[in-house]
């Protein structure tokens, strides 16, 4: 993945605006990039860059909360800011249930403006680097067999190697050598850690079909 | 109002009347007067005609400088009929206001640039302090030498008609000023919209020169760019406040029952004397018996007029014979609903069909003086009352304008 700095996208059709934005958002030390449309920025962003992105609500064609949606099917969900001419109560209570960063209006101070990007790249650092360990994560995850995926999803739930094996039918000594085999791929040292690691990487939950009910 | 049309009629008849057949009768008058014929017959007739048209009838003799007039003339100018007429008199019975244009109406008369003949409109101040509108139109014959002799002319009463005209206007004033209010609340969201957007600009302008200032070594062409932004933005707002001016503010539409014939009559004679005037045939198919609708009369009679105004402006070009603007009105059931809708069809050259929709959208017009909003506020104003309106092409040729409101509910029983 290459580095990058983060990005401020500005997505409005008004260009002076795009302008005027760009200026005082590049004056107050970010990196900046504007588009005039949602389609454009959808279309020429770099797709992996780090950042957020400052978009009107009101726009011909695709308006900003039809590119909020957008935005969230990609693997690159960057955090979404709004912008709007005037306090738009459906809109922005429709954009903020949806996740958006902020929703501001386009003469707000120039501190909450500042403080909003602020805001919403820190949380595109956060989310990111949560992102890229969970993908370090399955990875870890992705070594184990089958049948260590299974083990593991009782030793989890607390359950002792004697009712594992009762439960899948096989000798306990073979329940310790799956247990062996899985703290050394994951790397961990204790079954709280073990159990950690599994909720981080999102594998504990109950819609996860790989994991047994317990009884 | 109603009467306003009636005069109007008198007067275009007159207009065209007045200079042949009264002028024709007064110089027979005066031939006879001269002559001293006495053809009593023929002095009995002509001054029938004059007294049935109500004419004020009078000569100025200007070799001899006498002036002579019929005794509806001195009745209508104030003088007994035992008075000498002197023409500094008369001209002391005029409005000082007018006094010029019937001193040039005279000199110019004489002078002949227009082979003689004149008309005006005047005021006479009364000794009751009251004001008569007088039109006044007349000739002037010249000698051999080209030197003139004699004018003679006719005036009559327009009083009436002034005043029908001012009433009319005053209630077409109120009207568009009506429209322009309900106007208001349709822009006034978007022009609020559009205001703030190069407000926001110069803010962030304002706000990055003032950073890119605090560095040692500021770039002075970022900072230039900035400023001619900012003025830029200024007259962009200036632009929206432009549109914005001579709106007033919005007003809460009144739901009144209203009666569908006296609606559309009294629009009807709104527009009679502009049609009239740019030679309209303005043809009202108003069937006996329609159900009340409810709505603003101001507002809806504000749609019928612009319509109505509208169709006349499509006229156009088209030639005078083709010239006509129909209203007409009838009762139907759409959608299991019972509506009126009223009609105004013209016999311009009608709408392309890309345009039937975009016509109606605000600031939309193919007027060389139009803002583009009549149909706007017009379509505004009838959906407001549960109602459409739109536009299609006529199959003879021209454009029709249809509305509809729903029948007042307690009506439609």
């Amino acid at each position: 993945m290459k580095v990058t700095e983060p990005t401020v996208h500005i997505v409005d059709d008004d260009a002076p605006f795009l302008e005027a934005t760009s200026r005082l958002l590049r004056a107050s030390g970010f990196a900046v990039k504007t588009f005039a449309s949602a389609t454009d920025f959808l279309a020429q962003r770099v797709t992996d860059a780090p950042g957020c992105v400052l978009a009107d609500v009101q726009m011909p064609g695709m308006n900003g909360l039809e590119l909020q949606a957008a935005l969230a099917q990609t693997a690159n969900p960057l955090p979404i800011l709004f912008l709007t001419g005037y306090g738009d109560i459906p809109s922005s209570v429709r954009a903020m249930r949806d996740g958006a960063e902020d929703f501001l209006e386009k003469r707000a101070a120039k501190a909450d403006l500042l403080a909003a990007v602020t805001r919403a790249l820190a949380r595109d650092a956060r989310e990111r680097e949560a992102r890229q360990r969970q993908l370090e994560l399955r990875a870890r995850f992705d070594k184990l067999t089958a049948r260590e995926f299974e083990v593991l999803g009782h030793v989890v739930r607390g359950r002792l190697n004697k009712q594992i094996a009762g439960d899948l039918g096989i000798h306990e000594r073979t329940v310790k050598l799956h247990r062996t085999a899985i703290t050394t791929k994951l790397g961990v040292q204790s079954v709280a850690e073990l159990t950690r690691l599994t909720g981080e990487a999102g594998l504990l939950t109950e819609s996860n079909p790989s994991f047994p009910k317990g009884q | 109002v109603l009467i306003a049309p009636l005069y109007l009629g008198l007067v275009v008849v007159m207009a065209s009347e007045m200079s042949r057949d009264v002028l024709r009768a007064s110089r027979l008058f005066h031939e006879l007067r001269a002559s001293e014929a006495g053809l009593a017959e023929s002095e009995e007739r002509m001054s029938l005609a004059v007294d049935a048209a109500d004419l004020g009838i009078w000569i100025r003799d200007l070799a001899r400088n006498e002036i002579w007039a019929n005794d509806k003339w001195r009745e209508l100018f104030g003088f007994a009929s035992s008075d000498p007429l002197e023409f500094s008199a008369i001209l002391q019975r005029l409005h000082p206001d007018d006094r010029d244009v019937f001193r040039q109406a005279n000199a110019m008369t004489i002078a002949g640039p227009d082979g003689g003949k004149y008309q005006v409109e005047y005021r006479l101040m009364l000794p009751d302090g009251g004001t008569r509108w007088i039109i006044s139109q007349g000739r002037a014959t010249f000698d051999a030498a080209g030197q003139p002799v004699l004018i003679r002319g006719a005036v009559r009463d327009i009083t009436a008609r002034k005043q029908a005209e001012q009433e009319s206007q005053l209630l077409r004033q109120e009207i568009a000023h009506a429209g322009r209010v309900s106007m208001m609340g349709q822009l006034a969201s978007g022009l609020a919209h559009e205001i703030n957007q190069p407000l926001a600009s110069i803010l962030r302008n304002a706000e990055a020169a003032e950073l890119f200032l605090q560095h040692p070594s500021p770039d002075l062409d970022e900072i230039r760019a900035i400023l001619s932004d900012i003025r830029l933005d200024d007259e962009r707002a200036g632009h929206v406040i432009d549109r914005m001016r001579g709106q007033l503010r919005r007003q809460t539409p009144d739901t009144d029952r209203l009666d569908v014939d006296a609606l559309v009559r009294d629009v009807v004679a709104l527009v009679r004397i502009d049609a009239a005037t740019r030679q309209v045939k303005l043809d009202v198919d108003l069937p006996a018996a329609l159900p009340p609708v409810r709505g603003d009369r101001v507002q809806i009679q504000q749609v019928l007029l612009n319509l109505i105004l509208n169709g006349m402006d499509a006229l156009h070009g088209t030639r005078q014979e083709d010239r006509r603007v129909s209203v007409t009105v009838r009762a139907d059931v759409v959608a299991a609903a019972p509506i009126i809708e009223i009609a105004v069809g013209d016999t311009g050259h009608g709408i392309p069909a890309e345009k039937l929709e975009l016509i109606f959208d605000p600031f939309f017009t193919t007027k060389p003086n139009g803002m583009g909003i009549g149909l706007a506020v017009s379509r505004t104003i009838i959906e407001a009352h549960n109602g459409r309106l739109w536009a299609e092409n006529r199959i003879g040729g021209g454009a029709a304008f249809r509305f509809t409101l729903p029948i007042a509910a307690e009506a439609a029983v």
